[in-house]
């Protein structure tokens, strides 16, 4: 270690990085490639009345646009949408069914010939929402909060270590004592990678022999692996996930995000 | 982002026709505002008329003494522009504290003027806004309003009431208001010139007119009077963090001093 302390080392991919080189999840072009936009929610809590997507349909060049619908029937249980990261409780199914449960939501997804006219064409998505009231401060809500049941989250996850030592004695002892409460600012995941999903489908001579090529923004290609597998019920053999050069992440890549869910979804369609 | 249509101007006279013949056009200089505005379906143009390759990109001296900067000089080459620097260094230190590297380096003068408020709710187009929507209402009077204004809220508003609190985000203007500058535009009717200080308007109960230049009218340069106060000036930005945000509040501060005792004062407040 000590050859490398205090001196400026070079990240083995930092050229390929900064000079644009490295390519991610978003950069594979390959022929009659599609592009999926994400339609959100700008409601925070209720149901969708109706989504009506016929003004994009009507656009030459757009393909598809999928809803909770139309999209394909999928696993049942929530046990096969639990990642290797899963936090407890229930996991959420995009595209599941009408209920919006947090501001944003993923509601549709428009496929078209560019990502332009699927970007244009998401504007043109009339939703009808049903609202319901609801709390986005955590911080005045915290008396309400509850432990989810572990699940299955507990059994995909390696415990935490054994704590050790003993807090509270050692407090209780210590000469000086400062209790405080701290809040600190907002934090967010600024990775350069954007998030983005990118599927080669490859037909077989019949459904399960098609053969899955996906690059995708991820800190681990394993739980994309096993995620798209359990969700779409197709054989590891048959799956594929790269992710050459992580662009970052802090986290925010551990686990699969929606987009992996759509695009696998519009490219199995 | 819709479609739109696309020229590309060859004349400052052709500009100000193409764009008085078609007033949901607008002019694109770096873009480094509209585009974004464009993605988020805020700004709808009909026809982008790309004014880049006017001859704007100049920095000369003026009858006064002082300095004219195009209209389509970059900010990066304004502020590290020899005279700017030596005589108008409250203006270079406060266009360096704005945006990045990258983005001075395609943002223009003109632009910075033009560049809209950084309002959340202004962004999004599923929220009321009464400077996108008028009559709308405004989300951020009980919304997340920390990056928003304190002075002129509710200033030239005849009954009083708060229709918009959104801040101008740019600091070189800040600095072009304590320098007390002179806009210069051409219009159909030809040219004219617009105060400083009288350029950016209070949202009163028009929020959606953010200044004064008439929709046919383009940015032709921005005049510095002779007296650059580049002895004693100050450009202070307050934000959340010290690189890559918009000020929470700024200040541009110059003083004229004779023997010790302050003989002119400018103080320009943002935010
Ligand atoms: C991530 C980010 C961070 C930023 N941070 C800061 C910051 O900290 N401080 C700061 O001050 N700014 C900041 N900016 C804003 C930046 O300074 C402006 O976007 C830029 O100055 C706009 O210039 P432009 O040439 O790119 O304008 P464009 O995007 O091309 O145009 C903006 C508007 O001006 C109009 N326009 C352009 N030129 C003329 C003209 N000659 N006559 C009439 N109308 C004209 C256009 O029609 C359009 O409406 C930031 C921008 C970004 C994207
Ligand atoms: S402050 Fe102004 S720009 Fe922001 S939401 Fe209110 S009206 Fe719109």
């Amino acid at each position: 270690m000590t050859q490398y302390i205090g001196k400026p080392i070079s990240r083995v991919d930092g050229l390929e990085k900064v000079t644009g080189k490295a390519k991610y999840a978003a950069e594979f072009d390959t022929p009659d490639l599609l592009y999926g936009y994400v339609v959100n929610s700008t409601i925070a809590k209720g149901k969708i009345k109706q989504i009506d997507a016929t003004k994009a349909l009507s656009l030459a060049g757009v393909i598809q646009v999928f809803t909770h619908e139309n999209r394909p029937k999928l696993a049942w249980f929530d046990m096969n949408y639990k990642d290797q990261d899963a936090p407890p409780g229930s996991p959420f199914r995009p595209l599941r069914d009408a209920k919006i449960k947090y501001n944003a939501q993923p509601i549709a997804l428009v496929v078209a010939e560019t990502f332009e006219l699927a970007r244009y064409a998401a504007s043109l998505v009339q939703v009808d929402y049903e609202e319901e009231a609801h709390e986005t401060n955590l911080q005045a809500n915290r008396h309400k909060a509850r432990k989810p049941s572990l699940g299955m989250a507990s059994l995909l996850k390696p415990p935490p270590p054994k704590p050790r030592g003993n807090f509270e004695e050692a407090f209780k002892e210590a000469p000086v004592q400062m209790t405080g409460e701290y809040v600190h600012s907002m934090e967010h995941h600024n990775p350069m990678e954007l998030f983005a999903s990118t599927v080669v489908y490859e037909k077989g001579r019949n459904k399960s022999g098609a053969r899955y090529t996906i690059y995708d923004k991820t800190q681990g290609v394993t739980n994309s692996v096993l995620y798209v597998s359990q969700v779409f019920d197709i054989p590891f053999k048959n799956l594929q996930v790269l992710s050459p050069y992580v662009g970052g992440g802090f986290g925010s890549g551990l686990r699969p995000q929606y987009q992996l869910f759509l695009a696998v979804m519009a490219a199995e369609s | 982002m819709i479609n739109f249509d696309y020229t590309r101007a060859d004349g400052v006279t052709s500009a100000v026709r193409d764009r008085a013949s078609e007033l949901t056009a607008k002019f694109i200089a770096g873009g480094t505002n509209l585009i974004d505005l464009m993605k988020e379906n805020v700004e709808r143009p009909t026809r982008l008329i790309d004014i880049n390759r006017l001859p704007l990109a100049t920095i000369t001296e003026t009858e006064g003494g002082g300095l004219r900067l195009g209209a389509l000089m970059t900010n990066a080459d304004t502020a590290y522009d020899k005279q700017v620097s030596k005589r108008y260094p409250l203006l270079s230190q406060a266009i360096l504290a704005g945006a990045s590297a990258q983005l001075r380096n395609m943002a223009t003068d003109g632009g910075n003027l033009m560049q809209r408020t950084r309002c959340y709710y202004f962004y999004d187009v599923a929220t009321p806004c009464n400077k996108r929507e008028p009559g709308s209402g405004c989300s951020a009077i009980n919304g997340f309003n920390r990056i928003h204004a304190i002075l002129g809220t509710e200033a030239g508003t005849p009954d009083r009431s708060i229709h918009c609190i959104a801040t101008h985000p740019s600091d070189m203007c800040v600095a072009l208001a304590a320098l007390e500058a002179v806009v210069r535009v051409t219009g159909p009717d030809g040219d004219r010139t617009i105060p400083f200080a009288e350029f950016h308007r209070l949202p009163g109960n028009t929020p959606h007119i953010d200044n004064t230049l008439k929709d046919d009218e383009l940015i032709t340069a921005i005049d510095l009077p002779a007296n650059g106060f580049s002895k004693n000036y100050a450009y202070l930005k307050l934000r959340d963090r010290t690189s890559y945000a918009f000020a929470l509040v700024s200040v541009a501060a110059a003083l004229e001093m004779e023997d010790g005792r302050i003989t002119d004062a400018r103080i320009a407040l943002g935010g």
